[in-house]
């Protein structure tokens, strides 16, 4: 089991090819596009959910911010739905990796900061000093701003691929330590079971929350600078 | 964008907007109302402090860049000081 544990985060391959582009796709055929004006029940649920999550996000964004609802519901969407196959037994999940994350969060961060820059210049600039700051402690904060600008998109990847990456460490170890244990004792496997059960809801949770925090800490960058 | 449908998670008779929606909507008011360029004209600033200050928007502007150019030019000395003295003399 040990040498395996990190076998669920390498890219898969099939005959020398790699099928991360696939995986990577393979979210976007379960949400089916309608051209009628009333839908059958599976793209209605779609559409109310779809619009309960913009109506959610995008209601605190001006004229300016809304321009970007496509892509923030997009963004959503693709994330839940990727995580969520991934706990799926044996499957792979794209969004564990780094890179992919790092590939997401940068070039939203930057188009929200570059946007703010180019069309609020002057609100940009100040925003790197908090109002009201001592004036010995400007050069300070004004770095310490800065820095805290940067960090922003690395948490943001980080904090994606680390919870997933963590919950299905842990629903290996303790599948693994259930399936171990059934041999020895038979009541400490039902409650490690029990445990893996509840672990599994708690990642179906997190699976989405996780998806809905990233979306929604882009849409906080784009607030800040539309 | 159209957003005037009510939320389904809200009651009959409830407004339109879930009580997060305008939580967010109250907090990003007070945000710009404390940071907007129209609250710059409650203070008055005179001398170098009009300026530099960490209370407008054109004060706290400026000590960003005062501070970036700051760097820079720190930077700028070592770089070149480093370049004007060599390590070893030669003899």
């Amino acid at each position: 089991m040990n040498e395996n544990l990190f076998a669920s985060f390498i890219t898969p391959m099939m005959f020398g090819l790699p099928l991360v582009t696939l995986i990577v796709l393979f979210p976007s055929l379960l949400f089916p596009t309608s051209s009628r004006l009333v839908n059958n029940r599976l793209i209605s649920l779609q559409q109310w959910m779809l619009q309960l999550v913009s109506k959610q996000m995008m209601s605190i964004h001006n004229p300016k911010g809304q321009t970007w609802a496509l892509m923030l519901m997009s963004l959503i969407l693709f994330i839940g739905s990727t995580n969520l196959l991934g706990l799926l037994p044996h499957s792979f999940t794209p969004t564990t990796q780094l890179s992919m994350n790092l590939g997401m969060a940068i070039p939203l961060w930057a188009g929200a900061v570059i946007t703010g820059f180019r069309n609020k210049t002057k609100a940009s600039l100040a925003h790197f000093l908090p109002q009201g700051t001592p004036t010995p402690l400007i050069p300070m904060l004004v770095i310490i701003e800065t820095i805290s600008l940067f960090i922003q998109p690395v948490a943001l990847a980080v904090r994606l691929t680390a919870n997933i990456t963590a919950g299905h460490l842990l629903i290996h170890l303790i599948g693994g330590a259930t399936l171990a244990l059934m041999s020895i004792n038979t009541t400490t496997a039902l409650i490690t079971f029990i445990i893996l059960i509840l672990l599994t809801v708690l990642e179906f949770a997190v699976a989405m929350i996780q998806a809905y925090v990233f979306t929604l800490l882009v849409s906080l960058y784009l607030h800040d600078n539309t | 964008m159209d957003l005037d449908h009510a939320s389904p998670l809200c009651g009959a008779g409830m407004e339109s907007d879930c009580l997060l929606v305008r939580a967010h909507r109250e907090a990003f008011a007070l945000i710009e109302i404390m940071a907007g360029p129209e609250a710059d004209a409650q203070f008055h600033f005179t001398g170098i402090k009009k300026y530099f200050n960490s209370y407008t928007l054109t004060g706290r502007m400026n000590c960003v860049l005062a501070t970036y150019g700051s760097i820079a030019l720190i930077v700028l000395y070592f770089k070149l000081r480093s370049k004007k003295t060599p390590a070893v003399k030669a003899t």
